[in-house]
């Protein structure tokens, strides 16, 4: 059996006939992520340089997908038509990216500080501690925002900024 | 939008910001000490010679000078020390409106010190007067636990308290010889670092020149312990109104030879030290073994360390780095030929195969070969670092007189370093001598780095394939271990690593030894004080250190240049040597010369610690141990050989 095409937003009947408020989270969201983007850069070839290049990778996903997360939500709240929704799909994978990086980082520098502990007595402890220390930042630093903006696209209001129906209808009523 | 919006919207958004800015600079000023320029050389010159004529009995005017005019916060006071061979034999301090009445009254007391009426005349040309111009004040915080730890500027700042309606000044030197700067412990997971003043030792001077007698402290039992509790004399001094305050000055001493210039302005003490040319590093290095050849006893073991301002030793003793100390001065022959050294390098060498014979490790491995290691008297357990260096040593030496009298003792030694060695490269860092038994779990930072030095020094010295296959294994071991995440992002302390990759070459040619110590020698450069820095503090530029609030080692300046070094020679090789490196090494070695002790600097150095030539623990630590010199002046001579 085919799929029911699911209607546009636009198609969509609206409760009250006034002209929506302007939705400015997209563009705060936007501005938010390229400000990190720029951070994350600053950070990664000036303070806090790696020099193997597997780790390169992961820690440069994060400006990668940042900026991503950035450039797609501000298409999705500037542009009309389909590209809206592709824009949607590239905000929501990048910030399900940095939510992975930010499980992954953690689990390397945990990793690290045992690691360190282990092999070493005091000097041990106390670059185990700074690397606990760096994990423990990982969240602030790194998870909350994707973790602010994916909650934001996946809700009504989201959605509907990117000009997209929600993903799930209101529970309805059931007359008894 | 409103008129009152907009308002509000205005005061929100800057109200707390000009809130906390105006606590910033509540705070700031509050604490502030703003100094003048310091004076120049005429005015410090006038100000010796009044004071020295006031000495030797020959007043001299002050002549009119603006910097003399100058206001003094607190009228001074203006310091005068009398240090004769290291030992200061007198002190006045003059009080006055501006820098030439402090100056004047200070001099009018010299004649009236009873000490200094004891001098003779001889002893009065010989001495070397010492001048502080306390030039601000600020306040001294004690109330706040944490702030307590930064309260002072270590060597900077000096502490004045005013009770009975005196003065009493430690001046910032003062406080670096008594020994009470950096002294508290805040973290127990990083016993290193170290803030803060020891105030009780300081209330107890200060309360001694109060005239304040009797014990500073008394032993009481608690339960089954003897605790220590405030005496009859801490007591009486904690009953009286004091009033603290921090005090910063403009010092100055006057030169050994008087005639070579106006008298040397100083920070912390020290002099500005010789540029690193070839001349001064080649100087500096044949001092530091000077050094320690007078530091070296009878028996072949050195004088371990030396505090500077009473010419005591100190206790302890660390057979790595007697092992390390004699491979400097090996080092030191083999590049300067100096024929003073090698009588001491080989009473060295004795000490070490008596403590072999005495510590009986040695035997016969598996293979058959016979083996030795390097234990300290009484010891039950051998350490790699003694024997890993006592080869570094021996060869050293060999390579330095091609003599082959030390040879055998490598060979035995260097077959224990390779039966401690693992499958994977690594080496194992302890030995139980009576079980006969490697340690598997003990492991420290330097010995396997240390280890693959002996190996690869002990391949020049023989030609044998199996010393650099070792080696070889060791470096590739100690550069794969940074392969986790953390990892990328530091290093540890791998200047034996650098050196040994060096050494190696050009029996292993493999860029990845030249990338990791390019990447250390970046690393360390990062920690490198650079001009403009810590502005207040220019005599730090140089030294590797990663804040303001704590005070360089001397050692990591030398220990990890002798590593940089390494690396550059192993960039030359290879064909690209970085010219930023060669930058850091000179940088470092500028820093050092100043800190290392001479006649210029050498004032306040008791005359029994025979300190020329030795560098101390940091520019607050007046102490010298045997691997301070080592390792600084290891770093001099090799540096030499890289200028023309």
């Amino acid at each position: 059996m085919a799929k029911p095409k699911r209607k546009q937003a636009s198609e969509l009947p609206t409760a009250v006939a006034v002209e929506p408020r302007r939705e400015v989270r997209p563009f705060l969201y936007a501005g938010v992520d390229l400000l990190f983007g720029v951070l994350y850069i600053i950070a990664f070839t000036e303070f806090a340089v790696n020099r193997h290049a597997w780790a390169k990778v992961v820690l440069w996903a994060l400006p990668v997908a940042v900026i991503t997360m950035g450039v797609a939500t501000a298409i999705g709240a500037l542009r009309k038509g389909p590209p809206r929704r592709y824009a949607w799909i590239a905000a929501v994978a990048s910030a399900t990216l940095m939510l992975v990086v930010t499980v992954l980082l953690i689990c390397l520098l945990l990793a690290s500080a045992a690691f360190l502990s282990g092999v070493y007595g005091a000097f041990g402890k106390a670059a185990a501690s700074g690397v606990l220390a760096g994990a423990a930042l990982v969240v602030q630093l790194v998870g909350l925002l994707p973790a602010f903006q994916l909650k934001f696209l996946l809700t009504r209001a989201g959605r509907r900024a990117f000009g997209l129906p929600p993903l799930w209808r209101k529970p309805r009523a059931v007359a008894a | 939008m409103t008129r009152r919006r907009a308002i509000a919207h205005l005061a929100c958004w800057t109200l707390p910001s000009a809130a906390f800015l105006l606590l910033v600079h509540l705070v700031y000023t509050a604490y502030r000490i703003e100094v003048p320029p310091r004076l120049g050389d005429d005015a410090r010159a006038a100000i010796t010679a009044r004071l020295r004529g006031a000495l030797e009995g020959s007043p001299v005017e002050l002549p009119a000078h603006a910097e003399l005019g100058r206001g003094l916060v607190g009228e001074g006071p203006v310091t005068v020390q009398v240090w004769v061979d290291g030992a200061m034999r007198g002190r006045v301090d003059g009080y006055g409106a501006t820098v030439g009445a402090a100056v004047d009254s200070a001099a009018e007391l010299i004649p009236r010190h009873p000490s200094l009426l004891e001098l003779d005349a001889e002893s009065r040309g010989r001495a070397r007067l010492k001048v502080d111009v306390a030039v601000g004040r600020g306040t001294l915080e004690r109330r706040f636990p944490m702030l307590d730890l930064v309260t002072l500027h270590p060597g900077v700042d000096g502490i004045g308290v005013t009770v009975d309606g005196v003065e009493y000044v430690l001046l910032p030197d003062e406080l670096i010889m008594l020994g009470v700067l950096t002294k508290k412990k805040p973290f127990s997971m990083t016993p290193d670092l170290a803030l803060g003043l020891d105030t009780d030792k300081t209330d107890e001077v200060l309360a001694r020149r109060n005239g304040v007698t009797g014990a500073w402290k008394t032993t009481t039992k608690v339960g089954k312990k003897n605790v220590q509790v405030p005496g009859p004399a801490q007591l009486t001094w904690e009953a009286k109104a004091r009033t603290y305050f921090r005090v910063r000055t403009d010092a100055f001493v006057e030169r050994a030879t008087r005639t070579d210039g106006a008298p040397l302005a100083l920070e912390r003490g020290q002099p500005a030290g010789p540029e690193p040319t070839k001349a001064n590093l080649i100087e500096a290095a044949l001092a530091g073994g000077h050094y320690l050849v007078e530091h070296m006893q009878e028996t072949g073991r050195y004088i371990y360390e030396v505090d500077m301002s009473t010419g005591n030793a100190k206790g302890g003793y660390s057979i790595p780095r007697h092992a390390g100390t004699t491979y400097f001065l090996a080092e030191l022959y083999r590049i300067s030929k100096a024929e003073f050294l090698r009588e001491p390098i080989e009473r060295a060498f004795f000490h070490l195969q008596e403590l072999i014979d005495l510590g009986k490790c040695t035997g016969t491995l598996p293979d058959g070969e016979e083996f030795a290691c390097v234990v300290d008297k009484g010891g039950k357990t051998a350490d790699m670092g003694s024997s890993a260096l006592g080869v570094v040593a021996l060869a050293e030496y060999q390579r330095a007189t091609d003599s082959k009298t030390y040879e055998p003792m490598a060979r035995k030694l260097a077959a224990w370093i390779l039966w401690m060695q693992r499958d994977d490269g690594s080496f194992r860092h302890r030995y139980f001598i009576d079980k006969q038994q490697r340690d598997d779990d003990f492991q420290t930072l330097y010995f396997t780095g240390e280890a693959a030095l002996a190996m690869a020094r002990m391949y020049v010295v023989t030609g044998e394939e199996r010393y650099v296959r070792s080696a070889e294994r060791a470096l590739d071991w100690l550069v794969a271990w940074y392969d986790f995440f953390a990892g990328g992002f530091m290093y540890g302390e791998e200047h034996w690593t650098c050196i040994a990759s060096e050494a190696i070459w050009p029996a292993v040619k493999k860029d990845s030894y030249l990338t990791f110590c390019n990447g250390y020698a970046e690393f360390l450069r990062n920690q490198q004080v650079a001009y403009g820095d810590f502005p207040s503090q220019p005599d730090l530029v140089g030294a590797y250190n990663v804040t303001p609030f704590v005070m360089p080692a001397n050692t990591p300046a030398g220990s990890r240049t002798e590593a940089v070094i390494s690396t550059y020679q192993l960039g030359v090789a290879h064909g690209s040597p970085e010219p930023a490196i060669l930058r850091q090494i000179l940088a470092a070695m500028k820093y050092t010369l100043r800190q290392q002790i001479r006649d210029d600097n050498s004032y306040a150095v008791a005359a029994k610690a025979k300190g020329l030539g030795g560098v101390t623990g940091s520019p607050i630590d007046r102490s010298v141990r045997i691997d301070f010199v080592q390792h600084v002046c290891s770093a001099m001579i090799r540096a030499s050989e890289l200028i023309e």
